[in-house]
């Protein structure tokens, strides 16, 4: 979980695991609420599952104020190598 | 008498102008007396000797079973006066009050006041842009309602019904449209496996449409409107409670199940 694309990566598997979201079709730019049709307790969810993988917080205001993919991988790898 | 047959062009213009207007007239005075009725509701339960209680939740319950005899009296009001015909319920011994889950369609405004006066006790999900607006977040208040985007809106329909309240919730999260495919909101499902309670599928139809979504509210039908209630054998939670998929996959496996059954009832003969 150290580089960018690992964590694409990770988060390609939480998205299918938990979202029913085709690996094949999601991209950095989906955005979560619209594209993937995640709601409010998926995103409860998607953040905890984050937690259990990178032992890091994510607090939940700051997860919604995530839109796409991309944002998330970005959150993420900023919060693991913040040390 | 004279049949509408002898009638002049002209005559029978001005016959249904009149009949229009009647008709007009007749459902705002109705829609006047449930929203003076409605926004009084709060400050009943303030009057002295008129079920005044320190507990906010028997207030709520009084406030509730308040509105209930309000919006049974407008059902009657618009009956009598013909401004609507007897609605035609099936299943209604399938109301059996307590910690039942209801999940109606929504094609009017109307309908809401139907499962009231059905279940005075409900509780009920409401929409955000109702609580936004002051003038109706404060009966929604005192009826102790939940809002939809609550941040532990699960929680606090769990709760609810825990406490042996009915929930009314109208999964699309907003008024059906007609023509179209219904697509539901997975709140509904969430509540029902958080709760661990079946889900009673009610469909309601009206014919001709009024207080539909993205009608005017002035908007007067062609005759007067009819509506069908029908209450379904419920939905049974159990199997889906014990599959071991994580919540977010039950939940979406639920919502398309009952989006599937509303849907096949609802589009069957709106």
């Amino acid at each position: 979980m150290d580089t960018k694309e690992a964590i694409f990566e990770q988060l390609k598997a939480i998205l299918h695991d938990l979202f029913e979201v085709d690996p094949g079709t999601l991209s950095g730019s989906c955005n979560l609420y619209q594209d993937l049709d995640i709601d409010s307790i998926d995103a409860v969810d998607m953040a905890a599952r984050l937690h259990e993988l990178t032992g890091k917080k994510l607090e939940p205001a700051d997860f919604r104020s995530l839109q796409t993919v991309d944002d998330v991988v970005e959150k993420v790898y900023a919060l693991v190598n913040a040390g | 008498m004279i049949t509408p047959a002898r009638l002049s062009p002209t005559q029978a213009r001005t016959a249904r102008a009149a009949a229009r207007m009647k008709h007009l007239l007749g459902t705002l005075f109705g829609l006047l007396i449930f929203s003076a009725g409605a926004l009084l509701v709060p400050l009943l339960g303030y009057l002295p000797g008129l079920g005044r209680s320190d507990r906010q939740a028997s207030r709520q319950l009084a406030n509730r079973l308040r509105l209930a005899g309000l919006a049974k009296f407008l059902l009657a009001y618009f009956r009598i006066t013909g401004l609507m015909q007897a609605p035609s319920i099936q299943g209604l011994h399938r109301l059996r009050g307590g910690n039942q889950l209801i999940a109606a369609t929504h094609p009017t405004l109307v309908d809401g006041l139907f499962l009231i006066a059905l279940l005075p006790t409900a509780n009920c999900v409401t929409k955000s842009a109702l609580w936004r607006n002051p003038i109706t977040a404060a009966p929604l208040r005192a009826l102790g309602y939940i809002r939809n985007d609550s941040e532990d809106l699960v929680a606090q329909c769990a709760a609810s019904l825990e406490k042996g309240q009915p929930l009314i919730i109208f999964p699309e999260g907003t008024r059906s449209v007609p023509g179209q495919e219904l697509k539901l909101l997975r709140g509904c499902a969430h509540i029902a496996v958080s709760a661990g309670v079946d889900i009673t599928p009610v469909v309601i139809h009206c014919q001709p449409r009024v207080f539909g979504k993205g009608e005017g509210w002035l908007t007067m039908p062609p005759r007067s409107p009819e509506f069908r209630i029908d209450i379904f054998p419920d939905i049974v939670i159990a199997p889906y409670l014990t599959s071991g998929q994580p919540r977010s996959k039950v939940a979406r496996r639920l919502t398309r199940d009952i989006e599937e059954f509303l849907g096949r009832h609802y589009n069957s003969t709106a």
